[in-house]
């Protein structure tokens, strides 16, 4: 396995809004703005947020399935939670962490998804489900992309 | 759009099947096919297709071509997710500018 596939993936991104809101919005109204259309378990009439310490994505039929555990909340700071949407999180999760820092009036969002080297891992031992997990999430996708 | 390939190769249950024994280890199609209910072409059909969607590599050994899990199948998936937080903090970041100006 070369690097190239195990590091982290970062994105950023500034947004016009102060810390807090940026925070708030990201945390607070998650299913405001998440494209559960193309990215969900149970698709685009599906609602997520963050419930407690867990993320959360609800079906209209109540059925319910957690992507990720929230590990440090520092409200209009960070965020950091494990993720591993459509499949259990003790396989091997994979972990995302969202910082907001002030940027002139604005906040610059830098979101790092890593814990690549774990699946890697896992991936070399032969271990990876095929059934469950990524690809139950992402057949969705590629249904509605057709 | 390799991992749209990916996960149709993986909606056929057979197919399915064919990678959870090449998890085990490097097979032979003979190999493969004794231990399922459809035919040797059947299965070298099934390989191709496994092929084509980057998740099966083959190599020559001697007399026999042996098929494995191409290991580098992750990368067709973090390339995926590469877009996908893109989209995603496009969308948040609209959502948290809407909420300022709201507040303005």
């Amino acid at each position: 396995m070369t690097t190239m596939t195990t590091e982290a993936i970062t994105k950023q991104i500034r947004v016009d809004a102060n810390p807090e809101t940026a925070f708030d919005v990201f945390t607070g109204r998650i299913g405001d703005w998440w494209p559960l259309e193309h990215y969900s378990v149970f698709g685009r009439e599906a609602t997520v947020a963050f419930e407690g310490d867990r993320i959360v994505e609800r079906s209209p039929n109540g059925e319910e399935t957690v992507w990720g555990e929230v590990l440090d909340f520092e409200v209009a700071g960070r965020v950091r939670f494990t993720w591993h949407p459509g499949r259990p999180g003790d396989e091997e999760p994979t972990e995302v962490e969202v910082t907001f820092a002030s940027d002139g009036d604005g906040t610059l969002v830098t979101l790092v998804h890593g814990g690549w080297d774990r699946l890697s891992e896992e991936r070399r031992a032969g271990r990876v489900d095929y059934d469950n997990g990524w690809p139950l999430v992402l057949e969705r996708y590629a249904a509605l992309s057709k | 759009m390799a991992y749209s390939h990916a996960l149709q190769a993986l909606g056929d249950p057979t197919r399915r099947s064919v990678l959870e024994q090449l998890r085990e280890g490097p097979r032979a199609v003979g190999e493969i096919a004794a231990q399922l209910p459809v035919s040797r072409p059947a299965v070298s059909q099934h390989l191709r297709v496994l092929k084509e969607a980057g998740l099966v590599t083959e190599r020559q050994d001697g007399t026999r071509r042996l098929y494995r899990v191409d290991p580098d199948g992750l990368a067709g998936l973090r390339e995926y997710l590469d877009g996908f937080w893109e989209e995603a903090l496009a969308s948040f970041k609209a959502a948290a500018e809407a909420d300022e100006r709201r507040k303005k």
